[in-house]
């Protein structure tokens, strides 16, 4: 019975106990072909549960070794995998009826999906209606990281744990590499130009302690000063040139740190914008090397926002927050030693409302930030309740439902209106106490300080300068939860970025590709079975060879699967078995590059690029000659319609061509397949939303674009078919009829039926034109 | 109306055409069936067999919700296959005992969603969080990537979490949940 290799281990490992329990049955281990688990009981609740094949039977047991289900082999009649709501179900057709064989949870979809697959065409083989026995080929698929066994956070991203956020920093930072010099200066520029930040409130001291105290108690004995500054101070005389060196000094000293933060900051915006705009053209460059199932799994907006935002918060957080933080850091060490070295015991105190700072800012801003998050998803909402009753505006004034309308907009305005007010509010409510706190701090030091002077150790300068310092010293405090949270978002931004970078090409070009200039056209279909989601065939078994320079009309109710049969002639998927050759070679070897050279495609709402018409027709060949472009649009009948505009080839087609009208833009993308010249032309529904004149005209355009083309054209209306060599009929994924029109209508199969259906159809359709007339 | 004729054999042409046919001829009024008409047994092999007194037998037939998350026991479409509708059945307590247990089994069986009802921790490591629940079904572990896309809200509060195999887990009202749950919930939404 078992004539299919069904190599062991790839599914699951059925238990000892249950291997014993089989053994008890009669069935030796020898027998069994393969087990697979599931996680959810027959009564509906979370347990393990079994399916077990063997060379003659199928079972199914409970964990515990009870048999649920025995079913000889012999007796199936079909299998299928069936997706209830958050689940599936393994569904056996035997002899008896239909049997609920097994409940599984969606995780196990792919699983039984396969198991279903498999089984289900091993029955047909054995019916002889097959050629071949299934090749066991199932694949897990997995989703976790190579090195830590971590789930990645999408099938294609990197491990975020194995990427160290310092690395990503490095990273970033070696996009600096060609900047290097700048890079060292820039660097040099902020550690001085912070240097310089320190000073003023040193030069207070002097001013205060050397000069003016002095000037005020002439009687008293001048000590010596404590900075060897203020010795140098004390020995100006008079005291009011003295006054005019310091402040001098000061004003050189504002005036050195206003030019240092000028050069700084120009220096800062040019590297950032560099390093930025580097990353943003590496990221879109990769981009277009990336697998169409790349972007399935990701919407537009998600794509967009990679290139966009994510660039754009990694450019802002280098340009403001990384020199923020790093002059703050700087600052903070900086400021802190000068506190200790004028006078160590006040700085202590310094110390005290320090963790109070910061666990508060922590707190407050994690709090007010989930606050805000809240407060704008609101008012995205509110948004969204303008947008759509704005865009629907029509349909809102002919149903008469304004009141309902402006109803619930009042309902969301309100919404929006009361978390925004909760919001501030509690902002309002922890801001100033965190400020006290920091106020706090300078009373200390006025008291504490105070006492030293009364009593007599320190000097009225020495306070001065420390209450300067404390105003720097405490600010970056209340900064550091948010800008810690601003440098991991940022971060994540560029590992996102990153993540595109290193996301697998579409093709890898390991040597072995092979490059064919000059397809002929023949396609091969072999047993081809391919789905979006692997357990989910959409196509499957199709087999068809088609020769070069053969017309081949794909039909099928909508949904059968002949756009996806298309997208795997292009390529932009791969067969999950079987295999696709084009020219006798596996389409998957073939080099990317020559293979969509020579493949061209005309779609039912062909998108072109904004810029002109000439432009749109050599898309492929920016530099085609205007005699090639002229020719092209002649035989795609669009030289007739160009030449009546104004500004005639170069008329500006608009934003997706929406100046043209549809059938305008599809003479114009079929300008462009003319002037590609492929070998393999696809056409999907290119006739069908255009008035039946403009029809006429672009069926000769097509007429004369497939001649001696391998093509492959899908159409509703099946009388754009009537060119066809032969015509492929698919029906839920399968290939069920093929032949001349003739062959098929004599067949009286599913073309016959769809013919006779569209024919009526067209029928009453002249009966009402009749009668309207 | 001949065309309207075509069209139908067209129709139950492409389908099985093994199944008994509906008795209403036409395909656009629905069919409101009597829950006294009505009696559902099990078949030997197990599945759930529909017999309308006096009018057809259905061998397995398919039970499905027409309103899931706001109605879950009203408006019941009972199928005798994918395609085909048998009819309606508004409200599901009008049947005899014995049928009611076996559609909700069936209903039990098509409708998965485990209701989470205790939250026991949720935990992020990297972007992925992992939820330890107890549902009605069992106490199960998952995860759950980026929270934003995969955690939809139906107003007013109730929550659907899909966790990266593609379950969904319901959450009717996160408001009504334990303290300790609802302090999970509020932690991380």
């Amino acid at each position: 019975m078992a004539t299919a290799e069904t190599p062991t281990g790839t599914l699951d490992a059925l238990p000892d106990s249950l291997e014993k329990t089989l053994q008890s049955l009669n069935i030796p281990t020898e027998q069994i072909r393969f087990a697979v688990q599931s996680d959810i009981n027959a009564s509906g609740t979370y347990g393990e549960e079994w399916f077990i094949l063997t060379d003659a039977a199928i079972f199914t047991l409970t964990g515990a070794g009870e048999v649920l289900h025995y079913i000889p082999y012999k007796s199936v009649l079909g299998i299928r995998a069936e997706v209830v709501v958050d689940a599936g179900l393994l569904v056996l057709e035997t002899e008896e009826g239909t049997v609920d064989l097994i409940r599984y949870s969606n995780g196990f979809a792919p699983k039984f999906g396969f198991v279903a697959r498999f089984i289900g065409d091993e029955l047909e083989f054995h019916k002889g209606k097959r050629d071949e026995a299934p090749i066991w080929d199932y694949k897990p698929e997995d989703h976790s990281c190579k090195s830590c066994g971590r789930l990645l956070p999408d099938e294609f991203s990197p491990c975020p744990a194995c990427t160290k956020k310092h690395k990503v920093m490095l990273r970033i930072l070696s996009y600096i590499q060609p900047y290097r010099g700048r890079a060292i200066l820039y660097t040099i520029f902020l550690i001085v130009g912070t240097l310089i930040t320190l000073m003023p409130p040193y030069f207070t001291r002097i001013l205060v302690d050397d000069i003016l105290q002095v000037g005020e108690s002439d009687n008293a004995a001048p000590e010596a000063s404590e900075t060897w500054l203020g010795e140098i101070f004390r020995g100006i005389e008079p005291l009011t040139v003295a006054l005019s060196v310091a402040v001098g000094m000061l004003l050189a000293i504002l005036v050195i740190s206003t030019i240092f933060s000028i050069f700084q900051q120009r220096l800062g915006a040019w590297l950032t914008f560099r390093i930025a705009s580097n990353i943003r053209a590496h990221v879109y460059q990769h981009l277009h090397n990336l697998s169409i199932r790349f972007f399935d799994k990701r919407t537009t907006g998600t794509v967009i926002s990679h290139i966009t935002e994510d660039s754009e918060r990694l450019q802002d957080f280098m340009l403001e927050g990384l020199s923020f933080l790093s002059v703050q850091l700087f600052l903070f060490f900086g400021i802190g030693s000068m506190l200790f070295w004028m006078n160590w015991k006040l700085a202590c105190f310094v110390l005290i409302p320090i963790p109070i700072i910061v666990l508060g800012a922590s707190w407050f801003w994690k709090k007010v930030r989930s606050l805000w998050h809240r407060a704008y998803r609101r008012r995205s909402k509110l948004f969204d309740v303008v947008n759509d009753s704005v865009s629907g505006i029509r349909v809102v004034r002919a149903f008469g439902q304004q009141k309902d309308e402006v109803n619930r907009f009042g309902r969301a305005n309100i919404d929006a209106r009361d978390y925004e007010t909760h919001a501030e509010m509690i902002w309002s409510t922890y801001y100033p106490p965190l400020m006290f706190a920091v106020q706090f701090g300078t009373l200390i030091v006025w008291y504490f300080g105070g006492l030293d002077i009364i009593t007599g150790p320190m000097k009225l300068g020495t306070l001065f300068a420390f209450l300067g310092y404390l105003a720097m010293f405490y600010e970056p405090l209340r900064y550091v939860s948010p800008l810690i949270n601003w440098a991991s978002r940022s971060m994540t931004a560029a590992e996102r970025l990153f993540e595109v970078i290193d996301s697998q090409p579409e093709q890898f070009d390991d040597g072995t590709l092979k490059t064919m200039p000059n397809i002929a056209g023949e396609v091969r279909f072999h047993n081809m079975t391919f789905g979006y989601e692997s357990h989910k065939p959409v196509l499957r078994d199709i087999n068809l060879h088609v020769q070069p320079g053969e017309m081949i009309g794909l039909v099928g109710h909508s949904g059968a699967g002949k756009s996806t049969l298309i997208n795997l002639i292009c390529r932009f998927y791969t067969p999950d078995s079987g295999r696709l050759e084009i020219d006798g070679e596996d389409i998957k070897g073939i080099d990317l590059k020559d293979l969509r050279s020579q493949i061209g495609v005309v779609l039912q709402d062909p998108y072109l690029f904004s810029g002109t018409i000439a432009e749109n027709i050599a898309y492929a060949h920016p530099d085609a000659s205007m005699e090639d472009i002229i020719a092209a649009a002649k035989a795609a009948n669009a030289h007739e319609f160009i030449v009546k505009f104004p500004d005639g080839y170069d008329t500006e087609v608009g934003e997706r061509g929406g100046s043209l009208s549809g059938g305008e833009r599809q003479r114009v993308s079929i300008a462009r397949a003319i002037l590609h010249n492929p070998r393999i032309l696809i056409l999907d529904e290119a006739t069908s939303s255009v008035d039946v004149e403009t029809e006429k005209k672009i069926q000769q355009a097509i007429d004369r674009l497939v001649q001696n083309r391998t093509t492959f054209a899908i159409a509703h209306r099946l009388s754009t078919l009537r060119n066809a060599d032969r015509l492929f009929v698919i029906e839920k994924g399968k290939g069920v009829e093929c032949g001349s029109h003739e062959e098929l209508m004599e067949k009286k199969g599913i073309y016959y039926k769809l013919v006779e259906t569209q024919r009526e159809a067209a029928n009453v359709r002249a009966q009402v034109q009749v009668v309207e007339g | 109306m001949q065309n309207e004729n075509g069209e139908k054999q067209d129709r139950l042409a492409i389908g099985d055409g093994a199944k008994p046919e509906p008795p209403e001829p036409d395909d656009f009024t629905p069919r409101y069936l009597d829950a006294a008409q009505l009696t559902f047994t099990r078949s030997e092999v197990g599945t759930a067999r529909l017999e309308i007194r006096q009018e057809a037998c259905y061998l397995r037939v398919m039970v499905r919700r027409l309103m899931p998350l706001s109605n879950p026991d009203g408006y019941i479409s009972l199928g005798a296959d994918e395609d085909s509708e048998i009819g309606i059945l508004v409200n599901l307590s009008e049947l005899a005992p014995e049928s009611l247990k076996i559609v909700q089994e069936e209903l039990d069986k098509r409708y998965f969603t485990p209701t989470i009802q205790k939250i026991y921790r949720v935990k992020e490591h990297f972007g992925i969080h992992e939820w330890e629940v107890e549902t009605e079904r069992g106490r199960v572990t998952f995860s759950v990537r980026g929270l934003n896309q995969n955690i939809k809200q139906v107003p007013p509060a109730r929550l659907f979490v899909t966790d990266v195999r593609g379950n969904r887990y319901d959450i009717p009202d996160y408001r009504e949940l334990d303290l300790q749950s609802y302090q999970q919930i509020q932690r991380h939404l």
